[in-house]
């Protein structure tokens, strides 16, 4: 009677894992087949690495397209439409990466401090999210030259006096994203009390209700919140440009060269400003100050 | 034919005239002015966030006075909305390497419908620029908290997030009660102890047997303890992260696992939800079939029913009736738990109203609808759940 039990159990915890992993299999994304050298994308790809792509690449162009990362918590970097489809700075920057490498491009926006560990662990191909280039960041990700240019600027609310010198800003409390350039560089740099937030816009709300002196973010967003009614302002000059690059995994010499082209080729025929100017509404932040 | 020179005179001096004002401004260059040039204007048409009513923002290139770059500081600067010039706008200026940024606001409420806005910037070495453009203003003045007007309009697509936060806790259900009877049989599967298995026969074989025998039962115990031990949104983002990162391990070793596909978000997402929630279950089961009598058991075996259909036939249905109030607890609960796979951007309730509140820098409103689907889901569930308790003990009922 024993026995009976125990093989019973044994089998049912075996078909009920089973029956997972085929779950797994029915709803998941496709799985990288090879058949892909007569396909147009990997010709285009030979072309520009001048060699049959290898590693990530290489499974990028067999399955066709590449998985785009970016948080749709920016306008106008990312924002949703209401039938669900993403438009933006970033979003458009992604699309014509794709054109130029003949390759589709599939778009998530998970949390944004997940993206480093999703680039990692292969679950997107790149981050065309506005990701800042820094030397703490490159210990673990491979970053392409910078797409764009980002101010970072301290928005505070209208009336109060403007946090514009890293003197002023002695005591007080600057609300920031967590894990962002901005957060490490207040740590660094100032004296001031900094409190971590998932996003510029929950940090803008706190800032909005007193409860912080300013909110650290890039310039174009703090435009945006503004002209969308938040009562704040921006005073004096950035503190720093941010270099806004790709982000991928260490170790794929092949797709870090492949958006290296694919970046430079953007700044040069233009695109990048046309776009720019197009989301920024005649601003073309791509130009290096 | 009397007045030709006049003529002669007159049309000689327009010629002069259109020649000066032709040269002067490249006089002007040469002598290295250039005048200010306005390259952004706000509000501006199919803004994403739309135009909150209370600020006027205008971006402009920086002239030059004689080969130098003028001050940034207009001497003067002018806004009218209407035709109405603002009188007492706050006004603050800022800088950036693509132009210097002027803030109008404190001017009153523009009402809805086509408003036309002009600028005009003097600097300070007297070189103007002037924009003027056209908006349609929805009669908003500023955000508030609570922005009915988005909730209404954003609504459907926060909505839209229903049929997966459903499908997500229906499927995680059926999978945590799979996970959670076998659990509970494996948990169950232990009827001495080790010290009692050794007085009983005093044999090592038959001890290594009896250790053999309870690998269900250990195998059981681990995965409620893990599962119960550690927080859902770590488990979730474990898996989501980690299984890739084994597969891909496995790819290097046999090219058999290039077959084998990354789970997706809303797999990851149910395997997660499934496998914490069986650790709960196997504890409701376990606690369910201790609670029929033992009397049940002894009966059914009395009757010459083996161990399995007894167990289908009799005790579970007794079981059945204990655990379903605790289940259906735990499935409503689940529903709202599928709020957390909006960290792994699966689209269900909350993560909408992120991607809503994200676009418009108002987080409360969005939130404040996901709140109210949450509720009504609930509610919903919780009626079947009672109408179903209702059914099962209506054999209790006093007639």
């Amino acid at each position: 009677m024993h026995k009976h039990r125990t093989i019973t159990i044994i089998m049912g915890m075996l078909l009920a894992s089973l029956a997972v992993i085929v779950l797994g299999a029915c709803g998941s994304s496709s799985s990288s087949s090879s058949s892909a050298s007569s396909s147009p994308s990997a010709t285009k790809v030979e072309q520009i690495l001048g060699h049959a792509p290898t590693g990530l690449a290489k499974q990028i162009v067999d399955n066709g397209y590449f998985t785009a990362a970016n948080d749709a918590n920016y306008a106008p970097q990312s924002v949703v439409k209401k039938d669900g489809s993403l438009v933006g700075f970033d979003v458009d920057t992604a699309k014509k990466v794709g054109e130029l490498l003949g390759l589709n491009v599939k778009f998530q926006n998970p949390a944004w401090d997940s993206i480093p560990t999703g680039l990692q662990t292969g679950r997107f191909d790149v981050s065309i999210g506005s990701m800042t280039i820094t030397a703490e960041r490159q210990k673990t990700l491979d970053f392409t030259g910078p797409y764009y240019y980002a101010p970072a600027v301290i928005i505070t609310r209208v009336g109060t006096p403007g946090l514009d010198t890293v003197a002023s800003l002695d005591g007080k409390t600057i609300g920031t994203s967590a894990g962002s350039t901005y957060y490490d560089w207040l740590q660094a740099s100032t004296k001031a009390k900094i409190k971590s937030y998932d996003s510029s816009v929950t940090a803008m709300t706190d800032l909005a209700r007193k409860r912080l002196d300013g909110v650290m973010t890039a310039a174009p967003t703090a435009q945006q919140a503004i002209a969308a009614g938040q009562p704040f302002q921006i005073t004096g000059k950035p503190f720093f440009y941010e270099d806004l690059g790709m982000a991928i995994k260490k170790g794929e010499p092949d797709w870090l060269a492949l958006l290296d082209y694919a970046v430079k080729t953007m700044h040069a025929d233009g695109s990048l400003t046309a776009m720019s100017t197009h989301w920024y509404n005649g601003l073309d932040l791509t130009v290096k100050q | 034919m009397k007045y030709l020179r006049q003529t002669r005179v007159a049309f000689l001096l327009l010629l002069a005239v259109a020649a000066l004002c032709m040269a002067l401004p490249a006089l002007a260059m040469a002598a290295g002015d250039v005048p200010p040039s306005i390259v952004y204007t706000a509000p501006y048409k199919d803004m994403p966030a739309g135009w909150g009513g209370q600020t006027v923002i205008v971006t402009f290139k920086p002239a030059v006075h004689a080969g130098k770059p003028d001050p940034v500081v207009p001497a003067k600067s002018s806004l009218w909305i209407n035709g109405k010039e603002c009188p007492d706008c706050v006004k603050v200026m800022s800088e950036a390497s693509y132009g210097a940024s002027l803030q109008f606001s404190g001017f009153p409420a523009v009402p809805k419908g086509q408003t036309k806005f002009r600028v005009v910037l003097v600097t300070q070495s007297g070189q103007k620029a002037t924009r003027e453009w056209e908006f349609a203003s929805t009669g908003k003045s500023g955000t508030s908290l609570i922005d009915f007007a988005l909730m209404r309009e954003w609504f459907v697509f926060i909505l839209k997030g229903t049929p997966v936060a459903v499908y997500v806790s229906v499927l995680s259900s059926i999978l945590a009660i799979v996970f959670g009877l076998l659990g509970a049989l494996g948990r169950l599967s232990r009827t001495m102890s080790y010290r009692d298995a050794w007085k009983k026969h005093h044999s090592w074989a038959y001890m290594v047997e009896y250790s053999l025998r309870l690998v269900p039962y250990w195998l059981a115990t681990l995965y409620t303890s893990l599962f119960r031990g550690t927080p859902l949104l770590l488990q979730i983002y474990v898996i989501y992260y980690a299984v890739p990162a084994f597969i891909d391990v496995m790819r290097g070793h046999w090219s058999l696992w290039n077959s084998v596909p990354y789970p997706s978000a809303i797999v990851s997402g149910i395997a997660a939800l499934s496998l914490n929630y069986g650790g709960y279950v196997t504890e409701v089961f376990r606690g369910g079939i201790l609670a029929v009598p033992r009397g049940q058991r002894e009966a059914a075996w009395a009757l010459g029913l083996k161990e399995w259909p007894a167990l289908r036939r009799v005790v579970l249905p007794q079981a059945f009736r204990v655990v379903t109030p605790t289940l259906g607890n735990y499935f409503i609960s689940m529903i709202k738990d599928t709020s957390l796979l909006s960290v792994i951007a699966v689209p269900e309730i909350l993560k909408r109203s992120q991607l809503v509140g994200g676009r418009f820098g108002n987080f409360m409103s969005p939130l404040l609808v996901a709140a109210a689907i949450y509720w009504v889901l609930t509610i919903f569930f919780s009626f079947w759940q009672a109408k179903l308790e209702r059914r099962l003990e209506r054999d209790r009922e006093r007639k």
